[in-house]
């Protein structure tokens, strides 16, 4: 017997409003760079502009310092994937240990976890800096992928996941067969938490990718900037936004809006990828056998 | 189950293997939350001086804050947000994450996705997005817009702005904390859900009775980070004054306002000062919400 | 007796802070610029390899690169020599305590550089009679009017404000729709009411400020915007506001008080060719700011306008120095400069390709020119520039159409408040 929420109707109802009010600025976005600004202002918002203007938008964002924008875009990427090593690594069996072991001081560390995603990140500009200039890190890429591996979310997330969905009694069957900690950890706990871990590591790549705050106080070098922190760079610069551009740097609302969908495609073919993974129910199993 | 073997009992209290688990998150955690957290909060006490040198004080730069004249009306507007943005968030994450678990269609996994991609525009395109959706000149709902001003005037006032930005916060927010309270409902073990309908529950009572109990500690975490990021929020404020300058203050929310203390005045005291008292809001509801849903216990609800 | 202690004070604090770094012909510089100034930086240092000048671009945001170099200041190291700043006013945050950045140029650049920049752009950039910043670039204000319509209509152009109040009353009873400019944000803040001399962004030293909107020289701008905002020919929305965007492109604005570059950038892109149905092409052209009754002067106002700032640590500050005064007044940067050169010389070699410009109605250099050299000194860099512009659009925006005397006491309340919080003694 099929279980649905108000019926086919109702759900499939709700599922077009959210297409639709998800959906509509994109599919702006994805016609913004095909017009000028001045058709972008004055043409009708939703019709096709040529696909001429998209190769003038981005010989336009090209055009700046000799295609830095690919440099950006190749740090975003390293930056992404060197903090998601290091953010799996650290966060998962973290939260692993916060659920399946009781130790003293564990619900402190829960605690502080959950504090620290609370602190409004301004107030970290100046300790941070400081951190990293101590060590002699400020103006290189580690000031940016450490502080992005502590990762209180994931630990977060693999936490509520051990707790509500891998029985104690499947570790226990583990040990009773003579696994050690760290075989149970990474032969059982591991793949039957696929799901969630693809999940964290698919925020981590987002959180990396999109990442502006802290390469902007960190990095004063343009070659070291990810995407994020040299788009900004580029849009304050000539102030192609709300400022009107008075420079005569090309780069205005049609090559922000191409920029931003270049910026999004990776992110988006990651979810793609990671759609996959994302459904459980394997943990149901797990007991039975 | 939990087993009552004292074996067992020992065996997992070893003190040792968790914290092996723990240590190199422990570091971060040490290097990156905890150490800077303290350094501000040390920050709050020193006030610094345009003229002479900077002073220990534990209260200076709390009263400073709290009597600057623009706090009321970003508190105001912070309250007019998180009231608009976060019950109808919360509302349509969870009816769409449901929906979407009740029955699992291509339909539903195209939702999940469309959800997700407004939230993974940032920066200076969002500014741009919105921007040009919320002028009614320019904007694909411009028609819709315009039943509300007059040909000559701008969308953006003190009256809509809680609404616009709630909008926003909506189309950023929602995707992410669908994908998170799918992935919950998902690992909900299929034959508790199959023997509740077996015994005649309605699609309701298993979501009441079963579904939402169950993923409980989700539920809490997405509420008190949530209720925080409202209080916080900085992002869509920052990017309505990156297009429309003139439409809205630069320091319309508190966090505005903190942010603006660190970098327009180099006053690290009074940011320091004013994100402390944030923190703390928001610390007392999410313990508030921690002791509702018991959310620490390694009990058998699990 | 008050200001000498405190200039003294402040002399002495800065004195007995970091001792000046010992200078060193050799010593490599760091420049931080803005993405419209790294092709003129990048251009000097290939031309000077035994410099070794790193070009860093940067963000130009408002505070970013104040706090930028705050944080570098705290820890001790990755100080810029030179810094380019787009919000000129930021370097009243630079110069004072705790970060205390900027070298004063007084010894370093001759007099005869330094009399070459427009009065205006040095004397806002002196603090205890040291000149802290070289000016890049000048947003004068002017009287933009478009010259075809106004002879088909047959307006004068206005050389008073009473006559600029006159003509907004006839334009909304004749030509309802059309609009003689907007006063918001800045652009009323600057271009009229420090213009006109009303006291409040003006500061005596980095930390003593004289705020009072209620003096005449604010209360007669209140009584010519007050009735054209409530009567709509002038507009309380950014120049840049997609709205206001459209008004133009319609042919809407008759007339306009802005800056040097307003013509070029808001009115030039409107061609027929780009879509817009009406054509700016031939048809604008610059006047004399109007004045006030009792004035001798047609004073300006400054909209924007960036500088250019050495640093008091910088191991080398005789290249910093030459780096900062080339990229104010090396005549190839002036010819390619998108916006008035704040330096003479380049502003004159700038004025004749805009005397030669055809899209201008007649040639605006001559009234450009002047303008440059009457912005009214009431136009000073503050710390709490944004605060003024955010509280300025809270009450005489939000109200001041309908009741002028009530939005410009509120106004004047925050701003004093702001003034303070931002470390300012008050007078009024």
């Amino acid at each position: 017997m099929r279980i649905h929420i108000g019926g086919g109707i109702g759900r499939n109802a709700l599922f077009v409003v959210t297409i639709a009010f998800f959906g509509l600025p994109i599919v702006w976005l994805l016609i913004a760079p095909t017009k000028s600004i001045n058709q972008l202002t004055f043409m009708n918002p939703m019709a096709f502009g040529s696909v001429g203007h998209i190769r003038i938008a981005l010989r336009n964002l090209l055009s700046f310092d000799h295609a830095i924008f690919w440099r950006w875009m190749l740090n975003s990427v390293w930056y992404t994937i060197v903090t998601l090593v290091g953010a799996l690594l650290s966060s998962v069996p973290a939260g692993y240990a916060l659920a399946k072991f009781n130790f003293r001081g564990r619900s402190e560390i829960l605690f502080v976890t959950l504090i620290t995603m609370l602190i409004p990140g301004a107030a970290l500009i100046l300790p941070l800096y400081l951190e990293m200039s101590a060590v002699g890190l400020t103006d290189t890429p580690w000031s940016v992928i450490l502080p992005l591996m502590f990762y209180p979310f994931g630990v977060y997330m693999t936490y509520l996941f051990a707790k509500h969905s891998i029985p104690d009694s499947v570790l226990e069957a583990g040990r009773l067969d003579g696994c050690s900690e760290f075989g149970l950890f990474t032969l059982i706990f591991v793949p039957l938490s696929r799901p969630t871990i693809v999940m964290i590591g698919f925020f981590s790549v987002v959180g990396s990718w999109n990442s502006f705050f802290l390469p902007y106080i960190m990095l004063t070098s343009q070659h070291l900037a990810n995407l994020q922190t040299g788009l900004q760079i580029l849009v304050t610069s000539t102030g192609a936004i709300g400022g009107g551009n008075l420079t005569n740097i090309p780069i205005r609302a049609p090559e922000v809006a191409l920029a931003a969908i270049v910026s999004i495609f990776p992110i988006l073919l990651v979810f793609l990828f990671a759609q996959r993974y994302l459904a459980a129910g394997q943990a149901a199993g797990a007991e039975k056998g | 189950m939990e087993s009552k073997n004292p074996l067992m009992v020992r065996r997992r209290g070893r003190r040792t293997i968790p914290w092996l688990f723990l240590s190199p998150y422990l570091v971060l955690l040490l290097a990156f939350g905890v150490a800077p957290a303290i350094y501000g909060l040390y920050e709050s006490f020193i006030v610094s001086s345009v003229v002479g040198p900077s002073s220990f004080s534990l209260v200076k730069n709390f009263v400073a804050v709290l009597s600057d004249y623009r706090l009321p009306d970003a508190a105001k507007h912070v309250f007019l947000y998180l009231l608009f943005w976060l019950p109808i968030m919360i509302v349509a994450v969870f009816a769409i994450a449901l929906a979407i678990d009740a029955k699992r269609t291509r339909f539903g996994a195209i939702t999940r996705f469309v959800s997700y991609v407004p939230g993974a525009v940032t920066g200076s395109a969002a500014a741009l997005l919105w921007l040009f959706m919320f002028s009614p000149q320019v904007s694909p709902i411009g028609g819709f817009l315009r039943l509300f001003v007059g040909k000559s005037d701008t969308f953006l006032s003190d009256n809509t702005l809680p609404i616009v930005l709630a909008v926003m916060g909506i189309s950023a927010g929602a995707g992410g904390w669908i994908v998170v309270l799918h992935g919950a409902l998902t690992a909900i073990p299929r034959d508790i859900v199959e023997s509740a309908s077996l015994e005649g529950a309605n699609a309701w009572q298993t979501v009441w009775h079963i579904k939402l109990p169950h993923i409980r500690g989700y539920i809490a975490f997405i509420l008190i980070v949530s209720t925080a990021q409202g209080f916080q929020v900085f992002v869509e404020p920052t990017v309505i004054a990156a297009g429309a300058p003139a439409q809205i203050s630069q320091t319309w929310s508190i966090n505005e306002l903190v942010f603006s203390y660190a970098t327009l005045n180099s006053n690290y005291g009074r940011a320091s000062a004013l994100a402390v008292l944030l923190l703390l809001v928001c610390l007392v509801l999410a313990i508030a919400i921690l002791r509702k849903t018991r959310l620490y216990s390694t009990g058998a609800e699990g | 007796m008050g200001a000498v202690a405190v200039i003294i004070v402040v002399c002495a604090c800065s004195g007995a802070k970091k001792a000046q770094a010992i200078s060193n012909p050799n010593a490599p510089i760091t420049v931080w610029v803005d993405a419209a100034r790294a092709p003129q930086a990048q251009a000097y240092a290939k031309a000077h390899p035994q410099e070794h000048i790193t070009v860093d671009i940067v963000s130009a945001g408002q505070g970013a690169n104040t706090s930028a170099i705050a944080l570098a200041e705290k820890a001790g190291k990755g100080i810029p020599d030179v810094i380019f700043l787009g919000s000129p006013n930021e370097v009243t945050t630079l110069l004072a305590n705790p970060i205390n950045y900027p070298l004063a140029l007084n010894g370093r650049v001759s007099k005869k550089i330094l009399s070459g920049f427009t009065s205006g752009t040095i004397s806002r950039c002196t603090f205890n009679s040291q000149v802290y910043c070289l000016g890049n670039d000048e947003g004068q204000t002017v009287l933009w009017y478009n010259k075809v319509l106004f002879e088909k209509w047959g307006y004068q152009v206005p050389a008073t404000f009473a006559q600029f109040k006159a003509l907004g009353m006839k334009l909304a009873q004749q030509h309802p729709g059309y609009n003689l400019g907007t006063v918001s944000g800045r652009y009323g803040v600057e271009g009229w009411f420090t213009a006109s001399g009303c006291p409040m962004l003006d500061p005596t030293t980095n930390t003593t400020v004289k705020i009072n909107t209620m003096s005449p020289n604010c209360v007669r701008v209140g009584d010519v915007i007050g009735p054209l905002m409530a009567n709509g020919t002038l507009s309380t929305l950014d120049l840049f506001n997609k709205t206001y965007d459209t008004e133009i492109a319609e042919g809407k604005v008759v007339a306009f008080i802005g800056a040097s570059w307003t013509a070029d950038f808001a009115f030039k892109p409107m061609t027929t060719n780009s879509g817009t149905k009406f054509d700016a092409a031939g048809k604008f052209a610059a006047a004399p700011m109007p004045r006030w009754s009792g004035e001798k002067n047609n004073w300006s106002g400054e909209v924007g306008g960036g500088i250019w700032i050495v640093s008091r640590q910088s191991k080398n500050p005789k290249n910093a120095v030459a780096f900062a005064v080339a990229m104010t007044t090396s005549p190839s940067i002036g010819k390619s400069q998108s916006t008035y050169p704040a330096y003479g010389p380049n502003a004159d070699i700038w004025l004749k390709a805009k005397a030669n410009d055809k899209w201008y109605a007649a040639d605006p250099s001559t009234v450009l020119r002047n303008a440059a050299q009457n912005v009214n000194p009431a136009n000073g860099y503050t710390r709490y520039q944004t605060q003024a512009y955010d509280s300025y659009n809270a009450t005489v925006i939000k109200n001041g159409a309908k009741n002028m005397s009530a939005a410009l006491k509120a106004w004047g309340t925050q701003l004093t408040q702001a003034a303070e919080s931002t470390g300012y003694t008050v007078t009024h």
